[in-house]
Formats: C-alpha cells, sequence, structure tokens
C-alpha cells in the first residue's frame, strides 16, 4: 500500500483513530507510524475530535478495587520518591499513550544511558527485546547492591495460563533462573557475586514457562532478550 | 468551583497525587462505561481502566490543552488500551453478546447536553447533521469498537454501504469540526 498518498493517510489516520482498522492491516499501520511523525500527528488529531465523544459515553461506576490497584502500581506519592524511582518514571515516556511504544530500541539504550545514574561506573542496564524488536522490558543492575530491577515497559495483559520466567546467561554460558517476573511488577533480584562480576557481557532474557516456572532448568520459550550495558 | 479536567491533569504533570485521585473520581464513570462498550467484559474493562490511569498519571506531562481537551485525552487513551487488551486475548471479535442486545446510542439529553465541553457540543452538532444511518454506524463503531462487518451485520446493511457511510461521515466530521 501507498501510504504517502494524501487521502489515504487521512483516511487510515482516521479510520486507526476510530478504530475500525483491525488485524494485520491495524499492526501494519502502526509500524508505519513508528517511522512517519507526521501521520502520528494526523492520528492523534483524529483521536483527540473522535474522542469528544468520549464525554457522552454511559457512566458506570467502576469497583473500589480500581483506583487501589492503581495507587498500589503508583508506589508512596512521588514527593517521598527517591532518584531511582524518578529515573522509572522518567521513562514513562516510552510507554507511548497505549501508541507506538515501538520507539527504536538504539535510541531507547541511548535514552536511558544518558539519564543521570546516581553512582556513574556502577550500574548497567539492559532492555528486553520481542521478536520484532519493540522494547517490551527494562532491567538496571547496581553493581554496588549486586540488585538487579526489572519491569515491563508498557502494562502487560495478565496471562494465569503461563508465567514468566528471568533469566541470566554469562557470555558463553549457560542460562540461569532469576526466578519469576509477575506481571506489572517491579521484579528485584539480588545476583551472586559471580553473577555480578560477569554480568557487563551478559544477556537477560524472559521466557514463556507453565505457572510456577520451568522445570527442567532449561527455558522454554523465550520471548524477550537484551544485552546488558553499562550506563553512564 | 470544582478545578477542570484539564487543571487536574496539569497538576498530575506536576507530580500532585490528589489531583489524579480527583480526576479520577471525575472521569473514571465515563472511561469505564466506554471500555465497557468495546470489551464487554467487566474484568478487561477494569483493567483498562487501571492500565489507562497509570499512564494518564505518567504520561500526564504530554497533555496539551492546545490540541484537546482532557477527556478526549483520556478517552484516547482508553480505547487505544481497549484495542491492544483485545489483540492481546488473540482476538478482535468482542466477548459477550449480551451487552450488544441492550446497547443505544448514549445522544445526550438537551441537559445533559449542555454540561458537554464546548468542543464536544459542537462535535455532536456535526453528528446531527449526518444522516441517520451513517451516524448510527459511527457511534457503534466509536462506542462499541465495531469493524465494518460488525456494523454491517448489526444494521444488516451491505459491507461496501457500512464502509462508504463511515468514510463519508468521518470527511464529514472533519470539515464541520474545522475552525
Amino acid at each position: 500500500m501507498n501510504y504517502q498518498h494524501p487521502e489515504l493517510r487521512e483516511r487510515l489516520a482516521a479510520e486507526y483513530a476510530l478504530g475500525t482498522l483491525r488485524g494485520l492491516a491495524r499492526r501494519r499501520f502502526e509500524r508505519v507510524l513508528a517511522a512517519d511523525p507526521g501521520l502520528r500527528d494526523q492520528v492523534q488529531a483524529w483521536e483527540l475530535r473522535l474522542n469528544l465523544l468520549a464525554e457522552s459515553a454511559p457512566a458506570v461506576a467502576p469497583p473500589p478495587r480500581v483506583w487501589q490497584r492503581i495507587e498500589q502500581r503508583l508506589g508512596p506519592a512521588p514527593a517521598r520518591a527517591g532518584v531511582l524511582s524518578r529515573w522509572w518514571n522518567s521513562l514513562g515516556f516510552w510507554r507511548g499513550a497505549g501508541l507506538l511504544a515501538m520507539a527504536a530500541t538504539a535510541a531507547l539504550v541511548l535514552y536511558i544511558a544518558a539519564a543521570p545514574a546516581p553512582q556513574p561506573g556502577t550500574n548497567y542496564v539492559a532492555v528486553l527485546i520481542d521478536a520484532e524488536k519493540n522494547p517490551i522490558l527494562v532491567a538496571r543492575f547496581d553493581a554496588e547492591s549486586r540488585e538487579l530491577r526489572v519491569r515491563d515497559l508498557r502494562p502487560v495483559a495478565t496471562d494465569p495460563a503461563h508465567s514468566r520466567e528471568l533469566w541470566i546467561v554469562p557470555a558463553g554460558g549457560t542460562p540461569k533462573s532469576l526466578g519469576l517476573v509477575e506481571d506489572n511488577k517491579t521484579k528485584t533480584v539480588t545476583l551472586s557475586a559471580d553473577q555480578a562480576a560477569a554480568v557487563e557481557k551478559a544477556i537477560l532474557a524472559i521466557s514463556r514457562e507453565d505457572p510456577g516456572g520451568s522445570k527442567s532448568g532449561a527455558p522454554g520459550e523465550v520471548l524477550f532478550t537484551g544485552p546488558v550495558v553499562p550506563s553512564l | 468551583m470544582a478545578p477542570s479536567r484539564e487543571a487536574l491533569l496539569e497538576a498530575c504533570a506536576s507530580g500532585d497525587r490528589a489531583a489524579l485521585q480527583n480526576l479520577y473520581a471525575m472521569t473514571a464513570p465515563q472511561l469505564f462505561g466506554l471500555a465497557l462498550g468495546i470489551l464487554r467484559s467487566r474484568d478487561l474493562a477494569e483493567d483498562v481502566v487501571q492500565d489507562s490511569f497509570v499512564l494518564v498519571w505518567r504520561h500526564a506531562r504530554s497533555f496539551d490543552p492546545g490540541r484537546g481537551t482532557a477527556m478526549a485525552w483520556l478517552g484516547r487513551i482508553v480505547r487505544n488500551q481497549c484495542f491492544d487488551a483485545l489483540r492481546r486475548r488473540g482476538r478482535e471479535a468482542p466477548l459477550d453478546q449480551t451487552f450488544l442486545e441492550t446497547w443505544e446510542d448514549p445522544a445526550p439529553s438537551p441537559a445533559d447536553l449542555a454540561a458537554l465541553s464546548r468542543d464536544a457540543q459542537r462535535l455532536r452538532g456535526c453528528l446531527d447533521q449526518l444522516e441517520d444511518s451513517p451516524r448510527q454506524s459511527l457511534l457503534l463503531a466509536y462506542y462499541q469498537g465495531l469493524t465494518f462487518e460488525e456494523v454491517a451485520g448489526r444494521l444488516k446493511a451491505p459491507l461496501g454501504t457500512v464502509k462508504s457511510w463511515i468514510r463519508r461521515s468521518l470527511i464529514r466530521l472533519k470539515g464541520c469540526m474545522e475552525p
């Protein structure tokens, strides 16, 4: 399809915003969007125009647990939050408002690497990407405390039928499980001294496993991977 | 006077958690209603509203009141989350058919209309200029997240007709909304 044709661009932007563009066509359009800021602008204009209808949506009170969970996920109010949570929050930009989180991974790594690190030279980051190179999770490792933190870049749908397991693969070594990663929660794990020493050339991976994690000690279906790189 | 949704969003951008809670209280019922219409699953709609407000908090800084209203900005996040949720389920088809039967065009009453933002009133005015079936097609697509095929099935109209109803309605709406 010729995505340069002005009428087609406008039509697809409108149909994307309305939601009638679905399935493969929607995915294909999103890939074009990721590299086309002008088209993104057109989509946003359409979304802001059509979503004026949200004001006349029928009001249905959500149960109180919805707000409680939002509060839980946001953690303590930011006035008390430290450097780390600000750093995590600054990643919010990359989550894309439900749209277009397919930012180039290289750019994301640069962005993270450029973010101020409290202890220069002792921190590492990794962006775990899927087979289509979309960034899915981000990890940060503090060499001093040996703490590795991993979390989703975007909210993910919980999947009770599977567990997600985190692995570290040292250069030339075999994958070692670091435990399960719950959906939408920050996973914190302390690496062993050996793992910490070899972290720089290691790869992090997330696999899909039966509930409870891999029984064999080896990863099942590998979903996301990313190399660990030093931050500035 | 209660602060506007726009003012609350701007306060969220500066890290004011109480503003988020106020914004939630003001807007969550309609956003939940919006998500329910598309997803037809309470569980899924709860998840979407939850995810959306986490995004709202983190992205509040990117809200630009010069480009659109706060509610449209919120609606945009919620609807995009809905479509992502449908996609993640590995199916694009809506879930519970019983919601389909009970749906009505939430055309606002005159009193409700007066409570809408100026821009939303204007959009409603533009919608009223469309003929019944094209307008209904567009509203079904918006509020129910229906595809062209589903709208055609619903209105018992040929697919090609529904496509051109919706496409022409979109063009007319844009022309009507332009300053």
